[in-house]
């Protein structure tokens, strides 16, 4: 039997690592259970057929111990990179001597995403809504935290830019120290009491740097001494919200909640998703669980009196969320409740033989199936016919 | 060729599942196989054709042993016993049909007996709670096709009643409830984290026996008044969560069990929950069921309601029945050593009454009527074997919504042994029978003397 090539398969962690070991070279594919959607992409597009698809809802909803969503022969894998690339979620990574690289693209022999994830900084007001919605954790929220999110945060006046001009009318003013009582930016420095005059003089100092134009002050002075006005030069927050391209699975949620109407991200899949809810057995949700866009919902039943004779569906899809990964046929235990067509993936540089293969595979519209073949691997139904429409 | 019977009914708990089907040996006699049931029923199918059946009456003799007897003597001694006692107790009923229940309750009436079931020992305290404050109750396919928020407060249905969830509360998709477990919230009420616990989305871990001041505070919070910032071991907010969820549902039921009936305050913990249910069908709809334990104990509830116009506790010994639990309870008489014979009709008092209690009633004749060796049977004078409802006798049965289900009989019962139906018909008859010798002698037994003179 010969020592090498030496194949193996090790867990580490929430990362399955498959490893090539020849005399001195060493090739990892290393698979992130946590990452992976069990979207099966990297099944079809394995040139070696060295992928197959597990327990992809039992998984995901961390009802297996070590079982991740898909499974990699190590022996099969050639360790080529194409799944690493055509990942859409970022859950495969190739290692070449312990360090991570991609001859294929290097070489040029495979084309790339073209990954459209644009924040108009302009435009963006640094809201908190894409980092709220995004289910995938991929909006970097680059902005100081204020005293209304975090105690421990800056204080809210210094979110905006403004000239604030405080005056005290020093006929008025007895000093009488009420003000500087009630606002730390306010220091009333009275001078000692002095019988000669038998007087109480001194000075209203202010701070602009801390106040805040709350006017309290203005109030509270019993002379009506005090003049407050604010000038704002800037309301915009400081800061910066990205997308980081890596992580975004082109969803859109970003795009459809910004009030700004400040972010532009073009899907990498164009096709349909066709649920059929008279198929859904109810009482499953397990594509609502595995679904990466968090598109998937089971409808809200309605108060009885608005039913009209209608019972909700047991499920629904908010298509302008679906990027047709096609993790809910995978996951699916019925059959034809789900339908997937893809009919183009957004690509940029020149489209090699190999992919054109797997292209056409990735474009064989599919659904699930009850009775599969091989115990423990995932199959889905073919739906041949539909392809030519 | 094995026979397959199918929508056979289960003799055991109060879910009375009656989708079983049952594989029976081609000669009929052997139970093969039993499909659907919960591994508690499958095992009274499989014990029915088991080698450990008593087939014979059996009296205890001075030694102390058991010799067979014939069941004509034994029925003779059964109305003797009967026949002498001022104030016999036949207590039992939880689990045979209600031919059963209404032949032996015309046997306590000619004999002037107590009748009484297992309620007194169970859910009797939740008959308390409805007389004083009503039963608004559903039946279970009405919780399978309606229900969107479940609670089990003080019940462990995953130990009580195994198919319960599965059949009617939680998993089955019904009609606008397609979407099953995910259309529903459950939420548990126990001490303990049981296996329902398990299952639940909300759990409330209630100190042991305060639950009344728990239902107080949801009524209390319901009603959109302050509640303390813990009650019963349970924060605020989780009350008020609760008390929400409840508002919101479009149907929900409560079922309860022991946890209301058997802690401190009984009837008063069901009176407040039923006080509850009311109270949210102010803003929707709420129904509450009581998680009866066996198969037919919801029966004598309904027989001797149609007999007598009570459920339980029947004092039948002067000519108008009398009730009232505390006084005419099967313990309490016990307790105050108030009755001189004791029958235990399909139950087995000896093992589930406080020993106390057995203690006493041990002091006077014990007359076991059950199928099976049991406790009873083992510290009786008489036991008499009988067939198993379900089993090798058909007849009606209650579930625990008081829904009649028609049980069937898969076998024939072991050659000679009779129903329950059938010995109390005949200890009925031979109680005429002694009651005719003894008139004729002259001294019938209740007779006044010189009442109609003056006509």
């Amino acid at each position: 039997m010969a020592l090498f090539p030496k194949y193996s398969k090790t867990q580490e962690g929430q990362n399955v690592i498959m490893e090539q070991r020849l005399l001195k070279a060493v090739n990892n594919l290393i698979l992130n259970a946590e990452t992976c959607t069990g979207c099966g992409i990297c099944v079809d597009a394995c040139p070696e057929e060295a992928i197959a698809l597990g327990p992809v809802g039992a998984a995901r909803r961390g009802a297996v111990n070590n079982a991740a969503p898909v499974d990699v022969n190590p022996e099969k894998c050639s360790y080529c990179g194409v799944c690493v690339i055509m990942c859409p979620f970022n859950a495969m990574t190739l290692k070449i001597d312990g360090e991570e690289r991609l001859p294929i693209l290097e070489r040029e022999g495979f084309p790339t995403y073209d990954m459209v994830t644009v924040i108009d900084e302009e435009k963006c007001s640094r809201c908190t809504t894409c980092d709220e919605v995004c289910p995938r954790d991929a909006i970097a929220r680059d902005v100081p935290a204020f005293e209304g999110g975090d105690e421990a945060g800056r204080p809210r006046q210094t979110a905006l830019q403004t000239k604030t001009t405080f005056t005290v009318d020093t006929e008025k003013c007895d000093v009488c120290g009420i003000c500087g009582e009630l606002c730390p930016s306010i220091t009333v420095a009275r001078k000692p009491a002095n019988p000669e005059t038998g007087k109480i003089e001194g000075d209203v100092l202010w701070e602009e740097s801390t106040c805040d134009a709350c006017k309290i002050c203005v109030e509270a002075c019993p002379q009506e001494a005090i003049t407050v006005e604010r000038e704002v030069i800037s309301d915009k927050l400081p800061g910066k919200v990205e997308i980081e391209q890596e992580n975004c699975c082109t969803c859109t949620w970003c795009v459809h909640t910004c009030p700004q109407e400040a972010i532009t991200v073009e899907k990498l899949f164009e096709g349909e998703i066709e649920i059929n809810p008279e198929k859904c057995p109810g009482g499953c949700s397990t594509c609502v669980e595995v679904c990466p866009c968090n598109a998937l919902y089971l409808p809200a039943p309605v108060p009885a009196k608005e039913m009209k004779g209608e019972i909700e569906p047991n499920i629904a899809i908010n298509k302008d969320f679906c990027i047709l990964c096609g993790a809910c046929v995978n996951a699916c235990p019925s059959e034809d409740a789900i339908i997937l067509r893809r009919t183009a993936i957004r690509m940029k540089d020149k489209e090699t033989d190999l992919f054109k293969r797997i292209k056409e595979k990735l474009l064989t519209p599919r659904t699930s199936k009850v009775k599969e073949a091989t115990p423990g691997e995932v199959e889905v139904k073919v739906l041949e016919t539909a392809e030519e429409a | 060729m094995p026979k397959k019977i199918e929508n056979v009914g289960c003799p055991y708990c109060g879910v009375c599942c009656d989708d079983l089907v049952v594989t029976v040996s081609d000669d009929g006699k052997k139970i093969l196989e039993v499909e659907n049931a919960c591994a508690i029923g499958n095992q009274i199918f499989h014990h029915a054709t088991g080698s450990e059946r008593v087939t014979r009456p059996r009296l205890r003799q001075p030694d102390g042993t058991y010799k067979e007897i014939s069941y004509d003597e034994a029925i003779d001694y059964a109305a003797r016993v009967l026949y002498n006692a001022k104030k016999p107790l036949i207590y039992g009923f939880g689990s045979t049909n209600c031919e059963g229940m209404a032949a032996a309750a015309k046997v306590a009436e000619k004999a002037g007996a107590v009748l009484d079931n297992c309620a007194s020992i169970c859910h009797g305290s939740s008959f308390l709670a409805i007389f004083d404050n009503g039963y608004p109750s559903c039946t279970l396919g009405e919780t399978k096709n309606r229900a969107d928020v479940v609670v089990y407060w003080g019940a462990n249905p995953a130990h009580a009643h195994p198919r319960h969830m599965s059949r009617y509360s939680i998993f089955p998709r019904g009609f606008f409830t397609g979407k099953g477990q995910k259309s529903r919230k459950i939420i548990v009420v126990d001490p303990r984290h049981t296996d329902t616990a398990q299952v639940a989305d909300i759990y409330l871990q209630v100190k042991q026996g305060h639950d009344y001041e728990l239902f107080n505070a949801f009524r209390t919070a319901l009603r959109g008044h302050e509640i303390p910032e813990e009650v019963a071991g349970i924060k605020r907010e989780k009350i008020l969560e609760v008390a929400e969820i409840m508002k919101k549902a479009r149907f929900g039921t409560i079922f309860y069990g022991m946890g209301l009936c058997h802690s401190d305050g009984r009837n008063h913990n069901v009176d407040i929950a039923i006080s509850l249910t009311r109270d949210l069908n102010d803003y929707t709809k709420w129904t509450i069921m009581a998680m009866r334990g066996h198969y037919n104990i919801a029966g004598p509830g309904v027989v001797w309601s149609w007999q007598y116009g009570f459920p339980y506790c029947l004092d039948l010994t002067k000519d108008v029945a009398h009730m009232n639990p505390g006084e005419t309870s099967s313990i309490d008489l016990a307790m105050r050593d108030e009755v001189d014979a004791f029958f235990n009709v399909a139950t087995d008092a000896a093992a589930h009454f406080p020993i106390e209690a057995v203690k006493h009633l041990r002091k006077h004749p014990w007359i076991t009527i059950d199928p099976n060796i049991c406790m009873a049977s083992e510290i009786s004078d008489l036991h008499i074997p009988v067939g198993i409802v379900g089993v090798e006798v058909p007849g009606i049965v209650y579930r625990m919504d008081n829904v009649p289900i028609q049980y069937r009989k898969v076998i024939d019962p072991p050659e000679g042994v009779i129903s329950d139906e059938e010995l109390f018909e005949r200890i009925y008859k031979r109680l005429c029978e002694l009651e005719a010798e003894e008139a004729a002698k002259g001294k019938a037994k209740t007779t006044p003397v010189g009442v109609h003179a003056e006509e």
